[in-house]
């Protein structure tokens, strides 16, 4: 086991030299942060099980695969299932990337508010190099996995969105970030940088999906910096293709009186795993973080989630839902950790899991560390099956069993969905969801 | 004629508790039953036993709907051939829109029944219609099916969906009950708009005063698991005036007398 991982990690450093000897100059600040990146990759190497991060979840099927580097080929891209990916109301404020490549031709930055960057990653080393340097990869090291060690010493293509002190664009920022653009396995570690100003508001939706059926994995990373009394809405929306690999991470700070609120919706890929990391820094901010996942066959869902309260009147929410059919198997481990100083918290976390098959298996651990003494906390994790007295009231109605299964997961996944903020985006996913739950039903 | 339900000596269980002992009732079409009794009699128990709960098993005696065995019906195909229940306490369903779950529950009966679906656009407009006969606002489409409506609100939701569904026996549990006098009416008025008389009703009820709004052909009252008595509506008043003790203390000529008012 040991051998085979180091193994593996070989072959992601070489992967590493690989680029270094062909990429363009970088400046040195962004160099140094890929060396020290680097190593602690080599230094810690990929989790196994045994590491208590990585219960749950064996990446191994991840490391056997052997990923080229990614060119951003879009060969197969079709364009109409392409489009119903993008968001019109992010129309002006969408980037697009495959395989981590940015594609400006995909793109559209016209309708940008004045003094608001959203821009790919290469440009902002270039003309960002102020606001980059300073920021880049200082919140996602606070928990950082060797997975985003790896994005950070890899990382090319990207999006980087910068909003001006007071400035709230009507309009939300959509990144999607496409994956198996080419024939061959490719790895794409994307990286995002989100710096919301003093007062300013944004909404950012990430959608990460696959062009086609070809092996991927998608290493991306995301740094949201949450200013004084700002706004930010997140909806990370991860619907890879069934061949694919996803491993994310989100890295949040928030300042004083700001908002943070995301939605992680997880449907696609084979395995996935996302962390969720929210530092609540300064007084008064807060934090509400929503998600579901939803797993069928044999796939594997991951959330890890973390909230830091540092500081006295924070408060923080959260509620993750899950959906599991088939053999399919998720991981919910969500830690709010008060620190000694943290008085006044607020922190309410909630995991509920609706199980559809008595093979599929969840584990889930909501874990609150407190180590204040003036704090209100809850959290709860619920584990179970569909209500019979509610599928008897739709069958009294004359919904055939299939229906009825179908609408009630449907609602029970709605909670999380009818919450995202961009209405195409919302619309969009209903009707994913409901197809499969009634694909899915009318299969059993 | 074939009546439109006949219940023969109808025995059922819960948990190997047995709840109905010989319920034997006839309603034909055109026919407005009204079941009162007291609490625990096992009146809900029946109603839920016609719609085919999974929680009920049925021991003995038979159900004939149409002249057809409907026992041996999946509650869904009961309620698309034309069986409704307005439930004593409706379920709440958190995340499906009234107006979305109403659609699916109208269509599916629809095709069922080889007419042609209503498109959204369509039911929409349909859907108004009978939100206004039951004096419901608009907002309620939207909103999740029955969660966080009032007691009152979810009885008027009950009676919006028999009023799309066109049932040919619609049995009302306790629909009057925990109704204001306005929304009292309102029931009243949908269930004297919706009778026919190729349709039938029975309506199980504490209250006298549902039956001053909604006049019924038949009177029964249950007691201990079967119907104890039957009558005509002036049964209503001698309960209201005297309780079910005088009922109690004639159970022991209790057989046939179902049968004897039905004729
Ligand atoms: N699922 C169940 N498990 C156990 N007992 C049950 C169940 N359902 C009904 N019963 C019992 O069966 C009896 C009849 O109940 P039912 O609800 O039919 O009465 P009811 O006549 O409708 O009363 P009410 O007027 O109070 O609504 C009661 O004693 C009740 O406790
Ligand atoms: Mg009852």
């Amino acid at each position: 086991m040991k051998l085979l991982l180091s193994e593996e990690k070989d072959r992601y450093l070489a992967a590493y030299d690989a680029r270094a000897a062909v990429a363009v100059a970088e400046p040195d600040w962004l160099a140094s942060l890929r060396r020290l990146a680097i190593a602690r990759f080599d230094a810690v190497g990929f989790p196994t099980t045994r590491n208590e991060a990585w219960k749950y979840t064996d990446v191994s099927p991840i490391l056997k695969t052997e990923f080229g580097s990614s060119t951003g080929s879009i060969g197969k891209l079709s364009f109409a299932g392409f489009e119903c990916l993008r968001a019109p109301e992010a129309e002006g404020a969408c980037l697009v990337f495959v395989d981590g490549v940015y594609h400006p031709e995909l793109s559209s930055m016209s309708g940008l508010a004045e003094g608001v960057v959203v821009t790919d990653f290469a440009t902002a080393v270039a003309v960002h190099f102020d606001a980059l340097a300073v920021r880049l990869g200082v919140l996602s090291a606070h928990e950082s996995t060797p997975f985003a060690s790896l994005n950070l010493a890899m990382a090319t293509g990207g999006a980087v969105v910068l909003v001006p002190k007071g400035c709230a664009p009507a309009s939300p920022v959509h990144l999607v970030y496409l994956s198996g653009g080419g024939d061959e396995p490719v790895a794409a570690h994307p990286r995002t940088m989100v710096v919301a100003g003093e007062s300013s508001s944004l909404t950012v939706v990430e959608t990460f999906a696959s062009v086609n059926g070809v092996a991927s994995l998608t290493n991306a990373v995301a740094e949201f910096h949450v200013g004084e009394n700002a706004r930010v809405d997140h909806v990370r929306v991860q619907r890879e293709g069934a061949q694919a690999f996803h491993v994310g991470a989100t890295a949040v700070e928030v300042r004083r009186s700001g908002s943070y609120s995301s939605i992680a919706i997880s449907i696609g890929a084979a395995i996935s795993r996302h962390d969720l990391h929210v530092r609540l820094a300064e007084e008064g901010a807060s934090c509400h973080i929503d998600g579901l996942y939803v797993t069928e066959g044999e796939q594997h869902a991951d959330s890890h989630t973390r909230i830091d309260h540092l500081v006295p009147r924070c408060s923080s929410r959260q509620l993750y839902k899950g959906v599991l059919d088939g053999d399919s198997r998720a991981v919910f481990n969500g830690k709010v950790y008060v620190h000694h100083d943290a008085q006044k918290t607020e922190a309410h976390q909630t995991n509920r899991n609706l199980m559809l098959s008595p093979r599929a298996r969840v584990d889930t651990k909501p874990e609150l560390e407190i180590y204040a003494d003036d704090v209100v906390c809850s959290h709860g994790a619920t584990v179970g099956a569909l209500e019979a007295e509610e599928q008897f009231y739709l069958a009294s109605r004359g919904l055939d069993e299939a229906t009825a299964r179908a609408v009630l997961t449907y609602g029970f996944a709605e909670e999380i969905v009818e919450e995202i903020p961009v209405a195409s985006v919302r619309r969009h996913l209903d009707e994913v969801i409901l197809d499969r739950f009634q694909k899915g039903f009318s299969k059993g | 004629m074939t009546a439109l339900l006949e219940i023969r000596d109808l025995h059922a269980t819960v948990d190997s508790a047995e709840i109905l002992r010989g319920v034997s009732l006839t309603v034909n079409a055109g026919e407005i039953h009204a079941i009162m009794g007291p609490n625990g009699s096992g009146k809900s128990t029946l109603a839920k036993v016609l719609a085919g709960h999974p929680a009920y098993t049925v021991t003995g005696g038979e159900v004939l709907f149409r002249g057809q065995n409907l026992l041996e019906l999946a509650p869904d195909e009961r309620a698309r051939s034309g069986i409704f229940l307005a439930f004593q306490y409706p379920v709440e369903i958190p995340g499906v829109s009234n107006s979305n779950f109403l659609r699916l529950a109208f269509n599916q009966t629809r095709e069922s029944r080889g007419q042609e679906e209503l498109d959204p656009l369509e039911f929409d407009e349909l859907l108004r219609e009978k939100m206004k006969l039951v004096e419901m606002d608009y907002s309620f489409a939207n909103r999740s099916v029955n969660q966080g409506f009032s007691g009152g609100e979810k009885k008027r939701n009950e009676i919006l969906q028999m009023a799309l569904l066109e049932p040919s026996v619609a049995v009302l549990d306790e629909t009057d009950s925990g109704l204001d006098i306005d929304a009292l009416r309102v029931v009243a008025t949908a269930v004297n708009a919706l009778a026919t008389p190729e349709n039938a009703f029975v309506m199980v009820t504490h209250y006298q005063r549902l039956l001053n709004y909604i006049e019924p052909h038949f009177v029964h009252v249950f007691a201990a698991g079967r119907i104890a008595r039957s009558g005509g509506k002036e049964l209503a008043l001698e309960l209201e005036e005297k309780g079910y003790e005088s009922v109690r203390a004639q159970s022991g000529s209790l057989a046939g007398a179902s049968e004897a008012s039905n004729g």
